[in-house]
């Protein structure tokens, strides 16, 4: 939960800050390959009903 | 609606008789929100980008997140549109528990878009309430466990099961079940809410536990297995199972947006949607218990700021560095992305954990 308090920081801070990497950048790249994985599985499974 | 059409074609093509099993229209449920979250996902980013549709940050958390400001928000309407249409497309439609479900998991989206929508577009940090947020959470949730109790016709419709212990049921009563199931339902809506903290923290766990609940449901719903198995047989709610896969392939499908660095997050519509849903899939399983077993990563969560608040407000110290707990650990010097993993794995192996209570009994 990202709560909004009291003097929070309401920065309207581009996706392209320093700090911070671009989004859908080369970081998620592991994680985009564990859910095809995962899709190529669940589509496995079902060539065991799919006969 | 697709069984429908399949069992009128199955009466002269026999081959589409395949359809009648929860097990393949699980599967397919799951590729289906899989692939109408791929579809709708960018063109959803976009708007919520050009409405600028941006996440406000804590200014007392870690100064780490304070970078995320502007990323959009209220993303979680993609998952609950697959849902939507995933379990209306491949769920039989005459079960009142997958309407039950359905019902609440959008009744707390709804809530959750309102309170999205007040902080990001009226720009009113406050939001909805949280009473009044609670309020609405309790109305929804009772309003389906009541439709459930006064429907259910057998008491292991209502007992509380205890894991591994096949002969224990503690009956509850409707009253019982009632409020055992609003704790249960608004109870994991809000501790998801709290786990939404970290890019992609919230979404796998619920993924993976609604895997789970979609073999418990299957499995309640079998008679043969239920009985095989010592748990409460609970006709009709094997179509759980294909409700359950829709969440999982739309979770996964969003996890691809949503892993960091995120380019969407799920917001309140979404956190609080997911939560109530697994929530109340639990409850008509009668798997509270275990519930609370594989979702150990959100109770956890959830614990961790009780107790913060609370010792704060009796000794004036804090046991955790920062609440909810990921924030304690980013502190102690974990990355972001070690916290996110680290707790998928807490997760896979508690979801291991309670999917053995149905032969270790």
């Amino acid at each position: 939960m990202r709560e909004a308090h009291d003097g929070e920081v309401w920065a309207m801070l581009t996706r392209e800050a320093v700090l911070r990497p671009k989004a859908g950048g080369d970081q998620n790249l592991p994680v985009r390959f564990w859910i095809i994985t995962m899709m190529l599985v669940l589509f496995g499974l079902s060539t065991l009903k799919l006969r | 609606m697709l069984l429908e059409l399949f069992e009128w074609l199955g009466k002269d093509v026999r081959a589409f008789n395949v359809f009648g099993y929860i097990t393949l229209r699980t599967v397919l449920a799951a590729m289906t929100a899989l692939v109408i979250s791929f579809v709708i996902g960018p063109w959803m980013i976009r708007r919520l980008t050009d409405l600028k549709i941006g996440q406000s940050v804590r200014s007392d958390g870690p100064q780490s997140h304070l970078v995320k400001a502007g990323t959009p928000t209220m993303g979680g309407a993609l998952i609950l549109t697959a849902v939507a249409v995933t379990t209306l497309l491949w769920a039989d439609l005459s079960n009142r528990y997958v309407w039950a479900c359905l019902a609440t998991t959008v009744g707390f989206g709804a809530i959750g878009w309102i309170d999205d929508y007040r902080k990001v577009v009226h720009k009113n940090s406050k939001g909805l309430s949280a009473k009044s947020k609670f309020f609405w959470q309790t109305v929804i949730a009772a309003t389906a466990l009541s439709y459930l109790a006064f429907r259910a016709n057998l008491p292991q419709q209502t007992d509380l099961i205890v894991p591994f212990f096949k002969t224990v049921a503690i009956p509850l009563g409707a009253v019982g079940f009632i409020v055992l199931g609003w704790f249960m339902v608004v109870g994991f809506s809000n501790a998801v809410n709290l786990t939404d903290g970290l890019d992609g923290l919230a979404i796998m766990p619920t993924v993976m536990v609604a895997s789970a609940l979609a073999i418990f449901a299957y499995v309640a719903g079998n008679k043969v297995f239920a009985t095989y198995l010592g748990v409460p047989h609970i006709a009709g709610a094997g179509e759980l199972a294909i409700f359950c896969g829709a969440i999982a392939g739309a979770g996964l499908a969003f996890l691809w947006f949503n892993a960091y660095p995120a380019e969407v997050f799920m917001g309140d519509v979404g956190a609080l949607a997911l939560g109530g849903a697994l929530g109340l899939v639990a409850v008509i399983c009668r798997q509270e218990i275990v519930l609370i077993i594989m979702g150990g990563v959100f109770v956890v969560e959830t614990l961790s700021v009780m107790i913060q608040v609370a010792s704060f407000k009796l000794t004036g110290k804090r046991v955790f560095r920062m609440a909810p707990l990921h924030h304690h650990y980013e502190l102690k010097g974990w990355k972001e992305n070690q916290v996110v993993v680290r707790f998928w794995i807490i997760t896979m192996m508690l979801v291991l954990f309670g999917l053995s209570t149905l032969k270790l009994r």
